[in-house]
């Protein structure tokens, strides 16, 4: 079972199931609801990640309408490109909420801070210092959609050569024959 | 600050509590986020959450035990890859630095090419509070585009570059083949 408080006049989340919030109760002028029994961890879903912890610390809803966005510019081919100088990794967890025999894959954030900063994940306590803390590996795919278009064309322009050079191969091969 | 509360013998989240909890109300527990609170509750694994426009928070999961109706995603599916426009802005969400450059992609444009790929609002509070306190939320018709699933993209692009792999082999045993045919050329007198 499991409960939710929320600060000011508006509920900003539930834990658990949203159809049932069944209870309600004031602790110290703060909005408390109660979720199902069923509790987060039962409560699954399909949908895509959309929740990042700020340095705040703040549960938050990431987002990408235009209506959160301003001077939008396409990624330049150097931005992209950036993405070929990280270095994959797997390492073993220091963090004492993981297994520590498990093995996990990814990037060094001082690392990534260095070869492909849009990647980094900010530390922004102090928003005139920030400090890599994470990778947004979920933005990863950006990157690799550029990449695949560049390869798309690549391939397209070396299958062409391809047939071109096997129809001069072919046109010599008639002249000697 | 938020609370986080959760009654019962057994929590099933707690949002960190790291030696704050400083607060007990009852029959119900209370733990009140200390300021160093979640942020230092670290891990190694993926996310693996979302909020829902209800808003609730979820776990993302990905058993066939929570799927129906499985079906390999066609060629032309993936396709949809080669249609979107990677960006990079800077964010007008309160929380967010204002000197940091962001990367993404555009709700609104991808809604366009692929639904799939949006993450849709389809709620939002009224302001107003039933007799019993609870809030009371309208539907919005038709959904707005509000988030995009990067996490589920990587799936489309892994049929692309399957695809690309297959290619580039294909277009290496050609070159030699090529090759080959060329030496034999001119090797005859």
């Amino acid at each position: 079972m499991t409960i939710i408080v929320y600060a000011g006049d508006e509920p900003d989340m539930a834990v658990g199931s949203g159809e049932s919030w069944n209870t309600y109760s004031n602790y110290n002028g703060q909005q408390i609801y109660r979720t199902a029994p069923a509790g987060i961890y039962s409560d699954a879903a399909s949908t895509s990640n959309n929740v990042r912890i700020s340095s705040t610390p703040t549960i938050l809803r990431s987002t990408s309408s235009i209506k959160y966005k301003t001077d939008v510019q396409d990624m330049t081919e150097e931005e992209i490109n950036s993405l070929y100088q990280t270095r994959p990794v797997f390492y073993k967890s220091l963090s004492h909420n993981d297994n520590p025999n498990h093995t996990f894959y990814g990037f060094v954030a001082e690392e990534i801070e260095e070869t492909c900063p849009l990647l980094v994940e900010w530390n922004d306590e102090d928003p005139n210092n920030l400090i890599a803390d994470g990778v947004q590996y979920d933005r990863i795919t950006v990157f690799l959609v550029g990449i695949a278009k560049k390869q798309k064309t690549q391939i397209e322009q070396m299958q062409n050569k391809l047939t071109e050079l096997k129809d001069r191969l072919n046109i010599i091969k008639s002249r000697e024959g | 600050m938020a609370q986080i509360l959760y009654a019962g013998t057994e929590p099933d989240i707690s949002i960190p509590y790291t030696a704050t909890q400083n607060s007990y109300a009852g029959s119900t527990q209370v733990w009140r986020v200390g300021s160093t609170g979640i942020y230092n509750e670290t891990s190694g694994s993926s996310t693996n959450a979302n909020i829902t426009s209800t808003p609730t928070l979820r776990r993302n999961s990905s058993s066939i035990k929570y799927k129906i109706d499985v079906e390999d995603l066609t060629d032309e599916e993936a396709n949809v890859v080669f249609d979107l426009r990677p960006v990079t802005y800077k964010s007008l969400c309160t929380h967010d630095p204002e000197t940091v450059r962001y990367l993404g992609f555009i709700a609104e444009e991808v809604a366009n090419l692929d639904p799939s790929l949006v993450i849709w609002l389809t709620r939002k509070p009224t302001g107003e509070f039933d007799e019993d306190g609870i809030p009371i939320f309208e539907d919005i018709i038709p959904p707005d585009p509000d988030g995009f699933t990067y996490d589920k993209l990587s799936v489309l692009l892994q049929k692309i570059i399957k695809r690309q792999n297959d290619q580039i082999n294909s277009l290496e045993v050609e070159i030699n083949d090529l090759i080959a045919e060329i030496n034999n050329l001119k090797q005859q007198p």
